[in-house]
């Protein structure tokens, strides 16, 4: 986020008038953070269901996933599964955003819907897309929140930057 | 005579020199059992069922896995003269059991049993309906279950004369036996909580211990497996499938996290660990909540089993071996939405690999042969086999038969792993621009599996081969 305030090598120097203006900015974003808080967030509500491949009657063998992409019916299409199953997505990276709750479900879901299609080789990743079927912001939602805290966070760092003398 | 100091550093230099010092021998790969099981195992046909047995050899499966229904073999009612111990009581039905039990032996495989469905009269009282409670998964009674597990055992003991053939001798000697599968979910065990008090634990381990203590008493060599759980689970009371990691604490006596042992008077007793690794995913795809248990996640139940190991909460004492006693993928050909044919087999030689690398015994595949489309198409039946329902192989049946793979470690060192087809040496090979060519010599142990790690760079096209017979190639970066 840093590199937001840097053209090349050369820090851009930031007079009175950007810091006033970031102050005001760092308002609206914050205003904006609490707003998406605020907002009735459907988490915990909805939930994704993946079921074994070639056999998506058998409810028993089903991984129930929360999502934060608002309610969803059920997607056991080969398409819907592969795209978490196969995605684009390290497994290790997956797992990582997975276990960060339905936020980074949601970011490992986005990635493998926006993954390029067509085999992948050897590895048995096959990135391919996958129609959800969401509603609402979908995953856009928690991109937001994520876009949001990011630029808060610049915000933050270049006013630290910001000589004292100014 | 004191020897100086010198003269012992010089003599132990020497002795290490020659490698006399007795330094620790390269540990052999662990071995890793194969397993297969199919419908046809049990077909009175004894021709199909004969036939599907030898292929199963065929593609290098070492254990058949039957599933004992024991509603079916248990008279539908009981009678009022019944000794339901006794393997020669005429109420048993054993026909069907006896023609795959001498089949698989025959074949070279080594039976499992694995006992499931209580008939009617051995279901507890408060039964709900049939679409709450499936036939026979209602409270099975642990002493009806013992007895039935005692006459099971006493006619698989390896001295019981083949009532169909008594000029053949005994009935073969069965020494695996499975408890119950998949008693985490409703449909196979109920109930599973009592309002918010988990229930299907603690039953189940009075169902377990019944039928170790009949099995042994008819076969003190015979080796009880516990039943393997269903990957996936809801963490809520009253929900009809119970998370693994979860089933196995109160199993075991372990509450919470720190799996701290609580009172436990009748603890578990098995010989195997077991659990059933299907994935919804790729063989690397873990399990979203910690309390599910899929392909790698096999690391949530092994600490749980140590656990219960040092606190006795399971026994016999002493280190219990672990299975994974079904997992399959379903294959695109046939059925529209399995995994295509190449990742079907990379999937089951990532998955076995995947399986024996977290310390797995023996693994056992679903199935041997496609099932036939169900009324409503391929969604409720498996396309998982080795074999088309018609006949012939797929890839899978080749990787089955000589898995291999190869892999990278953090730090890039190529590392190579197969169970080849026979013990001894085999060649791994690199594809170039002319053809194929040796990279390393592994050499496979009497359990058949080798495991090789070097330093090779850049992106290989690897196959392993013996004698005649290459493994699926396999690609690396």
């Amino acid at each position: 986020m840093y590199s937001l305030l840097r053209e090349g090598s050369r820090e851009i120097p930031l007079s009175p008038h950007s810091c006033v203006f970031m102050r005001s900015m760092r308002k609206t974003t914050a205003l904006a953070l609490l707003l998406a808080l605020a907002l009735p967030s459907p988490v915990g509500a909805a939930t994704q269901v993946l079921a074994p491949p070639g056999l998506p009657e058998a409810e028993q063998y089903f991984e129930t996933l929360p999502t934060s992409t608002g309610p969803k019916a059920p997607d056991t299409s080969k398409k819907a599964r592969d795209a978490v199953r196969d995605g684009a997505l390290g497994e290790a990276t997956e797992k990582a955003l997975r276990e960060r709750g339905p936020t980074g479900l949601s970011l490992a879901d986005a990635v493998a819907q926006t993954a390029p299609q067509g085999e992948a080789g050897e590895t048995g990743r096959t990135p391919s897309l996958g129609s959800l079927g969401e509603r609402g912001l979908g995953a856009g939602f928690p991109l937001m929140l994520v876009l949001a805290a990011g630029a808060a966070a610049a915000f933050a760092v270049a006013r630290r930057r910001t000589p004292s003398s100014q | 005579m004191r020897i100086p100091a010198r003269a012992r550093t010089l003599a132990l230099l020497a002795l290490l020199a020659l490698g006399v010092c007795p330094a620790r021998a390269a540990a052999a790969p662990h071995g890793l059992q194969l397993g297969v099981t199919d419908d046809s195992f049990l077909s009175s046909n004894p021709l199909l069922r004969e036939e599907w047995m030898s292929r199963a050899r065929s593609a290098g499966a070492d254990l058949a896995l039957l599933t004992v229904d024991w509603s079916a073999v248990a008279p539908r009612t009981r009678p009022v003269v019944f000794d339901p111990a006794d393997p020669a009581d005429p109420a048993y039905r054993w026909s069907a059991l006896d023609g795959a039990v001498r089949s698989a032996v025959a074949a070279g495989m080594q039976p499992v049993l694995e006992i499931d469905y209580a008939p009617t009269w051995a279901e507890g009282p408060g039964r709900p309906s049939l679409a709450v409670a499936p036939p026979g998964t209602w409270q099975p009674q642990p002493a009806a279950l013992g007895d039935f597990a005692r006459a099971l055992a006493t006619r698989y003991s390896g001295g019981y004369v083949d009532p169909a053939d008594s000029l053949a001798g005994s009935l073969p000697h069965v020494r695996y036996f499975q408890v119950w599968a998949e008693q985490n979910l409703a449909v196979h065990l109920g109930p599973l909580w009592r309002g918010r008090r988990l229930v299907a634990p603690a039953h189940y381990r009075a169902m377990l211990n019944s039928a170790y203590a009949a099995i042994h008493a008819a076969d003190p060599g015979a080796r009880v497996i516990l039943g393997g759980l269903a990957p996936y689970g809801d963490a809520r009371a009253g929900a009809s499938r119970i998370p693994p990691v979860w089933f196995w604490r109160s199993l075991l006596c372990l509450r919470g996290a720190r799996l701290r042992p609580v009172a436990c008077p009748e603890p578990a007793h098995f010989d195997i660990a077991a659990h059933n690794p299907i994935e919804v995913g790729g063989p690397g795809l873990h399990a979203t909540s910690r309390l599910d248990v899929s392909m790698p996640d096999i690391g949530r139940l092994t600490p749980i089993l140590r656990r219960a190991i040092v606190t006795r909460r399971v026994l016999p004492a002493g280190p219990k071996p672990f299975w994974a006693t079904e997992f399959w993928w379903d294959s695109n050909p046939p059925d529209p939405e399995g995994v295509p044919m190449h990742r079907h087999a990379r999937f089951l030689a990532k998955g076995l690999f995947e399986l024996w690398r977290q310390g797995v015994d023996a693994a056992i595949w679903w199935y041997l042969r496609d099932q036939a489309p169900g009324s409503a198409g391929y969604g409720t039946t498996q396309q998982s086999g080795l074999f088309f329902r018609d006949g012939p192989a797929k890839l899978a049946y080749r990787v089955f038969r000589f898995p291999f793979v190869a892999g990278r470690e953090r730090n890039g060192r190529l590392v190579l792993w197969g169970k080849a087809p026979s013990p001894g040496r085999l060649v791994v090979e690199q594809r170039t621009r002319h053809g194929w060519a040796p990279l390393t010599h592994p050499v496979a142990g009497g359990n058949r599996v080798f495991l090789a790690k070097m330093g090779v760079r850049g992106a290989l096209r690897l196959r392993a081969r013996q004698g005649g017979e290459a493994s699926v190639p396999w690609r690396v970066r």
